[in-house]
């Protein structure tokens, strides 16, 4: 018999007390001199032998109580007889289990616990366990106190028992990645024990990803525990996105029969719209919510399903959507009157774009200002002097976003402001315009732009990019027109053009429109989808425009301590909901939802799971003259119900006797 | 004398057990006068002369007037007999529920008993005992006599355990002619062994009497919780519950005392119980009678 929580056995210290009142009232009854006690000799004895077997049994059922009560909450377990075959025993074992997401479904976890708990009763005296926890991470779980392999099965169970499966999501490749590493500096046989529900969907693509390798000459086994045999029907909300007017919400049944239910949709804790949607088998419907305005700013959208089935954590979706209105976006120019602001506004509107064009004058600008804004605009980055370079590339280190043009200020100069490299103008060529040769169709700026074949321009400043850089337009001849480049957690999207008429004819061009539009979006990082990360990744505090600052999680908790607030540089994003992340200038909002692929709760056919042993075992070198042991698992018994059971009856029997006790001593007749 | 004046509370208070004595028996003997059913005989025996002591009632004024000399009238039942005083002094005489030990009920008991013998001109004798003869004084109607055995009563304090026999082999050898013979004890022992001890003194021709002081708690126990009960001879200890010393034991105790009368009857002895709360006249009345009976 085992103990998953022994420390509760210092309440059997309790016991003391019982027998200490009962010698205290066996040696100091009341005391009383009887001149003599002839008269008392014959009855007396055979009734005081009455009493005192009576105050034993009471005293017995008192004790009985105390100890069935620190016996229970030590959590007793009774391990059945098992079979095992003997042989070589690995020395050290490791216990991975599997807290990923769609552990949570019902009854995945416990059957991992189980499993865990049955392969450490197994142990002999020789052998030591790690524990490790697999889900988005890998990461040792200390026992006992101590993140080495340990012996002490108690700690382990204790350790076992502490486990709780978290959001993230688990790739198998990553976990067989990692067991030579875990098994540190082991020279003897190295057992894996590998506890999930093996997902089909965290299998990597290369089979030879799943098969451990081991370092030097030391055998690393690796074996599999399924706690599922069969697919399980499960719904998840799989998207949130912004619609004409409204907000449409995608649900998907993975191993499902088709069935309706209902979708609720809340914007800001208010609930917008309750939907019913039919969602074939196997399949997804859409819930559209129609006439729905976001208020300004960053909007918290989640959307729920109404189903009871298999793992309820992708039943809820978050998304952040913005309204802007008219956000102000500052265009820095030397010449405010120019034609660019007025082009630039004029394409947000024909694009119905929210935002505002602001010019202000590049001489003279507070820069202080830059952090207030996700991007600005700069028509002629050659008129920006050696302050105004300084201030933009902190911007830019702290995450913010600009777009800037390079102009006729820039002619004459050598160097490019805020990259260093040798630019040179083309001269005029007014006979023969250059034309868009070659653009980056995939990416968010261009996806849905056309006729970029109808540009053509006269001049532009031709300089060569870094090897970071990405062109994602260039003339016939191959010179960059549309450049990003990434400096800190911030971009630059660098246009070598100029804004207005002069040096070409883009802002003529239908083009611009979607251009400016799709551009707006991406440098503002808005998404017409929900803009969600994922659970496990991390987020870089840069992005916010700011280094330093709070994140608060969804539970409400502050993430960052003091001395990290001014440095940290991302943050882990382990839970689903809506974070905050906080910097002196703004605040923003994250949507974190699960990995999708967490949901997909069918399992790997039983010829994969057979071909991933097979070639696990043979991959495992075999240490000479040893044969492999096979662990049987053995059932558990929980013995604590039945101690509680004991205990009520103890406290029933004691009652009715310590009456009976109490009638005897107040002097009622016997 | 007003029963209440011979309180054994009241004549607590009483300095010495001489006064007590005294109180004592002037108050019983003030109640047997004037009580048709109690008292001397009346019968006319003799004349005697009047010696320092004497009771002055019994002076015969006539016989004065007319020969100027004081002479005391001795009646029938006067007569010269003695009387031998078994006092118990073991431990289990000092048991007290109250202001007033046994024993010390028993001191005055004895007292008064000694004092109203040496009154009638009977030799008086004392053994104190315990398990072995702790004070043996032969009867003496000797004047020095009663004021000895005052003191020697006051001096005895009760300690150690219960035997009759040395103090019954004593009286034998001390009393070698008939007389009278007062027990004072508890007489917590087998009666019929009480029996055994003191037939021979039956045989002898003794008059016997057995004073049984008992205190009213062993009487009428109250007991609230369980006690465990400490012998104060043997010191073996028993702990009892409270319903059993309300029930059962004072009828224990009562078959005892009723054992015990029926083993005295049975030798021809008188057995008086006596509660140590009341007042010290009865017994001395049933000393009275019993000596009347026997003059």
């Amino acid at each position: 018999m085992s103990w998953l929580a022994p420390l509760f056995l210092l309440g059997l210290a309790g016991l003391a007390l019982p027998l200490w009142l009962h010698r205290l009232q066996m040696k100091n009854p009341k005391r009383e001199p009887l001149p003599s006690t002839m008269l008392l000799a014959t009855t007396e004895r055979r009734l005081l032998v009455q009493k005192r077997l009576r105050y034993l049994l009471l005293m017995a059922f008192r004790l009985a109580i105390i100890a069935l009560l620190a016996f229970s909450f030590a959590q007793p377990v009774w391990r059945l007889p098992g079979t095992a075959v003997a042989g070589a025993r690995p020395q050290l074992l490791l216990i991975v289990l599997d807290t990923s997401l769609s552990m949570q479904a019902a009854g995945h976890f416990e059957a991992a616990q189980r499993a865990a708990i049955g392969l450490i009763d197994d142990m002999d005296g020789s052998q030591r366990a790690l524990l490790v926890s697999a889900g988005d991470t890998i990461a040792v779980i200390a026992a006992g106190g101590s993140n080495q392999p340990s012996r002490d099965a108690n700690a382990l169970w204790a350790a076992v028992r502490q486990l709780h499966p978290g959001e993230g999501r688990l790739d198998f490749s990553t976990v067989t990645a990692s067991l030579d590493a875990l098994a540190g500096d082991e020279r003897g046989p190295v057992t894996a024990h590998l506890i999930s529900d093996f997902q089909q969907s965290a299998a990597p693509l290369k089979f030879g990803e799943l098969v451990p390798r081991a370092n030097g000459a030391r055998t690393l086994n690796l074996e599999l525990h399924a706690v599922i045999t069969t697919a399980e029907p499960n719904w998840r909300v799989e998207s949130i996105a912004e619609t004409d007017g409204g907000i449409d919400v995608a649900v998907r049944g993975l191993h499902t029969a088709a069935r309706r239910m209902d979708v609720a949709l809340k914007i800001n804790d208010s609930e917008r719209g309750r939907q019913s949607v039919q969602v074939p088998a196997e399949g997804s419907a859409v819930a559209h919510f129609a006439a729905i305005r976001l208020s300004s700013g960053e909007n918290r959208l989640s959307a729920t399903m109404a189903v009871d089935d298999a793992l309820a954590a992708d039943n809820t979706r978050y998304a952040v959507l913005q309204d802007v209105r008219a956000e102000a976006v500052p265009l820095l120019s030397a010449d405010t009157q120019g034609l660019a602001a007025r082009y630039l506004d004029a394409a947000f509107i024909a694009a119905g774009r929210h935002y505002q064009i602001e010019p202000h004058a590049l001489q003279g600008f507070d820069t202080r200002t830059l952090e207030r804004n996700r991007w600005i605009i700069i028509d002629d980055l050659g008129a920006a002097d050696t302050a105004m370079v300084q201030a933009l590339r902190q911007y830019l280190n702290g995450g913010g976003a600009v777009f800037a043009a390079l102009g006729p200020r820039v002619e004459g100069q050598k160097t490019l402001p805020l990259g260093g490299e040798t630019i040179s103008a083309v001269p005029t060529r007014t006979d023969e315009p250059m034309l868009v040769g070659a653009l980056q169709s995939a990416h968010p700026v261009l996806a849905r732009t056309q006729g970029w074949g109808a540009v053509s321009l006269a001049r532009l400043a031709v300089l060569t990019p870094a090897a970071d850089d990405r062109v994602l337009l260039a003339t016939e001849n191959g010179q960059p027109l549309l450049v990003e480049r990434s400096i800190g957690a911030g971009r630059l999207l660098l246009w070598t053009s100029s804004l207005d008429n002069q040096w070409n004819d883009l802002p003529l061009q239908p083009v611009f429109v979607s251009f400016v539009a799709q551009l707006a979006d991406y440098l503002a990082q808005r998404s017409v989808n929900d803009n969600s990360y994922t659970t496990g990744s991390r987020y870089a505090l840069g992005n916010s425009g700011a280094g330093g600052g709070q994140v608060i999680d969804p539970a409400g908790h502050e993430m960052l301590g003091l001395a990290d607030t001014g440095r940290a540089l991302t943050v882990r994003l382990g839970q689903s909901g809506f974070y905050q992340v906080i910097t002196a200038n703004r605040e923003r909002l994250l949507a974190v939802n699960p990995d999708a692929r967490e949901s997909d709760l069918g399992p790997l056919s039983a010829q994969f799971m057979q071909q991933w042993q097979s070639a696990a075992r043979s991959a495992a070198q075999p240490v000479a003259g040893a044969t492999e042991a096979h662990l049987v698992q053995r059932p558990i018994v929980e013995l604590w119900r039945w101690l509680l059971l004991a205990l009520g009856l103890a406290v029933v029997a004691e009652s009715a006797l310590g009456m009976l006790h109490l009638r005897t001593r107040s002097g009622a007749s016997s | 004398m007003n029963a209440k004046l011979l309180s054994p509370q009241l004549l607590a208070g009483l300095s010495s057990l001489e006064l007590i004595a005294r109180t004592v028996v002037e108050g019983a003997l003030v109640g047997l006068h004037r009580s048709p059913f109690f008292g001397f005989s009346q019968e006319f025996a003799e004349y005697r002369a009047y010696t320092e002591g004497d009771d002055t009632r019994f002076i015969d004024w006539n016989v004065y007037a007319r020969t100027g000399r004081t002479f005391i009238k001795r009646f029938l039942g006067e007569t010269n007999s003695h009387l031998m005083i078994l006092l118990d002094a073991s431990a289990s005489m000092g048991f007290s529920s109250g202001s007033m030990s046994k024993f010390r009920y028993a001191q005055m008991l004895a007292a008064s008993l000694a004092w109203l013998a040496a009154r009638q001109h009977d030799a008086v004798g004392l053994i104190a005992f315990d398990e072995n003869v702790r004070l043996m004084r032969p009867p003496s109607s000797r004047r020095g006599q009663l004021p000895a055995l005052l003191h020697a009563i006051d001096a005895l304090t009760p300690a150690s355990r219960t035997q009759y026999g040395p103090a019954l082999e004593g009286l034998r050898a001390l009393q070698s002619r008939r007389g009278m013979v007062a027990v004072i004890s508890d007489f917590y022992c087998d009666p019929q062994q009480m029996l055994e001890a003191v037939r021979p003194l039956a045989f002898q021709g003794q008059d016997l009497a057995l004073f049984q002081i008992l205190d009213p708690a062993e009487l009428r126990p109250s007991v609230k919780q369980a006690t465990l009960f400490e012998d104060m001879e043997s010191g073996a200890s028993i702990e009892v519950t409270p319903d059993f010393m309300q029930d059962q034991y004072p009828e224990r105790i009562q078959k005892h005392i009723a054992a015990l009368a029926e083993a005295a009857r049975g030798m021809g002895a008188d057995h008086v119980l006596i509660d140590s709360s009341e007042p010290l006249d009865r017994p001395l009345r049933q000393y009275l009678m019993f000596r009347g009976h026997r003059a």
